[in-house]
């Protein structure tokens, strides 16, 4: 039994990012697992060249504990934030509670099954951390079966450990917002602030700084994180230590064990109680009568801001945008980075228009609508009056946020007048691109299909199409528009002013396709 | 009011409607009944402008569906069965976003809602998000975003599945007060003793096709309408 439902967990998570009901399925799939390949290159290879420079420091001191317990710690922090705020939901929340406990099945079962789907992410998510950091392990140090053994065991742990921080924090974090009206726009304003910081950390020298002294300075760390044992243990196990690794297996299954019954003991209470959110009432108000353009986009954001998984995922690229913009400009300014004004605009440039188009908000609206789709075919809505509102979602949320970014970065890379103006409308002509083909792609590749509005927004081929395509037309004209003047030798100004009027353009041509075949497609929906 | 003449729509090579031709008077409810499917669903949907179909013509008021769908869809309201409306919004969100849709005036839609919402016991809760409501009371704010605008015709497809006995009742007597002032209605249905009670007119598919259609005293007679449709249903 806890086999079926550990399969059936893990069946539904991977429908949750793979919707294999769509036609375009495979390519969808291809296209979520090739996203996954290059984070997961990234991580790995970062964790590896750290990992030479902090093997050449702590084994030169004798402190191969301290190696281990470097990398264990980031390690259990990683798929503790991708997790936290999803687990409560994931444990308490699935919509087949009622199905599994009309059944003969024990909730014990039941609540291991989701334990044990949710600690394999974990220890994906910790392999791709440390295995890169034993690998140059076993390359300098040589390789020794019992050493890997116990550093397998230790990865096995620390996941379960950080499964066991997750649920516990995730539950308190559930159980103080259940009840609460706007628990979604809670829970994303929390998770946007901390992509915010993410960001800001990862790309400022913060992290670095840390990184550097903790390994320049490991000596005198090490010898005030030895007295504290846990710590020590944890690095030590994975250095054939058998007393530390029975030490932590005793902690870690102690914390966990602990956790569980907790759990267990509540979970029927929780998972069957209605939300007791106070009841708003009726009260008489004045209510403007809109104009059906102005009802539909407000329905269109309506949606947006409701659902966590829209924000999250379609405008990462206006979080980036602002992050990297800021940080690029110390740089420049604070001397790290010795470029002229001309060409540190340019740079500003370039990022801000590239990041335009990590944007799709236009992409998944159509595939949201799914079983809704009858109110928008039913009413007196004409196809177009829709679409509009979809790209007005896109351009009203896109285009202020990034004019504001082009803003900072014409004050903070000093930029003259001219490179100011290409700074504020370059971008705003990428943000109606990347709106319309993500609108256009949308229509044409809407999938229905999902279960969880995550599937609907993530792993829907629009997305991946309407972010590839938006790429692909900024890399190349903004490739055109920097090196034919290198290349011809004539002024970036002259080239951008032909940038604006070939977007432009673009543009135009999108605008029509849409109202030409897209709306045919729509028809056909 | 609605013609349907040679109405037919085609999955891949099936048809699911074939050479379907209906006709329903201003004034008049009128049963679609039919087995499990029939055809009924996608004679409604295609009807309500969801669907395009193959052959035939639909008109509503003179009006064809295809030519001209929106003139035909603002005198009409379709309530799908199982009807899944906007769960990110309040209720009174909900109803205002169908009434700026049809261009209802305020006080008009403030009158129709606070009626309506207070004849089906919602009023309190109109404030409070969609996803909050039950089956129940999600059906009744649907219905009542399909008739607050007064709709010449109005298609239903299975209404009184998940309404309460008193919920079901008042929507009765909504439909009748409908019909007296003009309003044609046509409904899918299952539950054949409300459908001979209430319904002036009925119509039965099988397989896709017309089998019986006329007023309900002439097609069921002195027997009942679940005899007549059981009698047809076993005829090859």
């Amino acid at each position: 039994m806890l086999f079926t439902l550990i399969k059936l967990q893990v069946k539904k998570r991977i429908a949750s990012l793979f919707n294999t009901k769509s036609k375009n399925s495979g390519l969808s799939a291809m296209g979520i697992l090739v996203s996954f390949a290059l984070i997961f290159g990234i991580v790995i290879t970062g964790s590896y060249n750290l990992a030479e420079l902090a093997y050449t420091n702590f084994h030169k001191a004798d402190l191969d504990w301290f190696f281990f317990l470097f990398f264990s710690v980031p390690a259990v922090i990683a798929p503790f934030f991708f997790t936290v705020f999803t687990s409560y939901t994931n444990l308490f929340d699935s919509k087949d509670n009622d199905l599994l406990l009309s059944m003969p099945i024990s909730h014990r079962l039941i609540i291991l099954s989701r334990l044990i789907s949710m600690w394999i992410i974990h220890i994906l998510i910790i392999a791709i951390v440390m295995i890169p950091m034993e690998v140059k392990y076993c390359e300098k140090s040589g390789i020794d079966v019992l050493q890997i053994l116990c550093f397998t065991a230790l990865m096995f742990l620390l996941s379960l450990l950080s499964l066991t921080i997750s649920i516990l924090v995730g539950w308190i974090i559930g159980i103080a917002t259940k009840n609460l009206r706007n628990k979604n726009m809670i829970i994303t304003i929390m998770v946007l602030a901390f992509l915010v910081v993410y960001f800001f950390l990862v790309s400022s020298d913060k992290i670095k700084e840390i990184a550097s002294s903790l390994i320049t300075g490991a000596e005198g760390i090490a010898a005030n994180i030895k007295g504290i044992y846990p710590l020590y243990a944890i690095g030590s196990s994975a250095t054939k230590d058998m007393l530390s690794l029975i030490t932590v297996l005793g902690i870690v299954v102690a914390l966990f064990a602990i956790v569980f019954i907790a759990i267990s003991k509540t979970f029927i209470g929780i998972a069957t109680a209605k939300s007791s959110t106070k009841s708003i009432g009726y009260k008489q108000q004045n209510i403007k009568s809109r104009k059906v353009s102005t009802t539909l986009f407000k329905k269109e954001f309506s949606r947006f801001i409701n659902t966590p998984a829209y924000i999250l995922n379609s405008v990462t690229g206006l979080i980036v945008s602002i992050v990297v913009v800021i940080m690029t400009s110390f740089k420049v300014n604070d001397g790290t980075v010795n470029i002229s004004v001309t060409v540190s605009s340019i740079i500003a440039l370039i990022l801000l228009c590239i990041f335009c188009s990590l944007d799709f908000v236009t992409a998944p609206s159509i595939s949201l609508e799914a079983k809704t789709l009858w109110l928008l075919k039913s009413l007196p809505i004409s196809p177009m009056d829709s679409i509009i509102a979809k790209l007005k979602l896109h351009i009203y949320i896109c285009a202020p946020v990034t004019f504001i970014t082009s803003i900072i970065a014409i004050v903070m890379y000093n930029a003259s007048v001219g490179y100011a103006i290409f700074m504020l409308l370059l971008p705003l002509e990428y943000t109606f691109i990347s709106a319309q083909i993500g609108m256009y792609e949308g229509i044409k590749h809407a999938n229905f299909n999902w279960v969880t509005e995550t599937q609907a927004v993530k792993a829907g081929i629009a997305s991946l199409l309407s972010m590839l395509f938006s790429l692909l037309i900024s890399l190349v004209t903004l490739a055109a528009a920097i090196f034919l003047p290198i290349i011809l030798d004539f002024s970036f100004l002259i080239s951008f002013s032909v940038l604006l009027v070939l977007l432009t353009v673009i543009n135009v041509l999108l605008f029509k396709l849409i109202k030409t075949k897209g709306v045919k497609l729509y028809e056909k929906l | 009011m609605l013609k349907i003449k040679n109405f037919t729509k085609k999955y891949g090579d099936t048809p699911a409607v074939d050479n379907l031709s209906i006709e329903i008077e201003n004034g008049k409810i009128c049963a679609f009944i039919g087995h499990n499917g029939a055809g009924k669903t996608t004679t409604l949907k295609a009807i309500a402008g969801i669907l395009d179909f193959d052959e035939g013509e639909i008109t509503v008021d003179g009006m064809s569906i295809k030519k001209n769908p929106m003139d035909v869809k603002r005198i009409m309201a379709y309530l799908p069965d199982n009807p899944d409306i906007y769960e990110f919004m309040s209720a009174t969100d909900y109803l205002n976003f169908i009434a700026d849709v049809y261009g209802m005036s305020q006080e008009d839609r403030k009158t129709k809602i606070e009626k309506y919402a207070e004849l089906f016991g919602i009023t309190e809760s109109l404030g409070n998000k969609l996803s909050e409501f039950s089956h129940g009371m999600k059906q009744k704010v649907a219905i009542i975003s399909a008739i607050m605008h007064e709709p010449k015709l109005l298609l239903m497809d299975e209404p009184f599945v998940g309404l309460d006995p008193i919920a079901s009742h008042q929507l009765k007597d909504i439909l009748h007060e409908m019909c007296e002032k003009g309003s044609c209605i046509f409904y899918s249905t299952h539950v054949l003793e409300v459908a001979e009670k209430l319904c002036d007119e009925v119509v039965i598919v099988k397989g896709g096709k017309l089998v019986k259609q006329g007023k309900m005293s002439d097609i069921k007679g002195d027997s009942s309408l679940e005899n007549v449709f059981l009698e047809l249903e076993d005829k090859e």
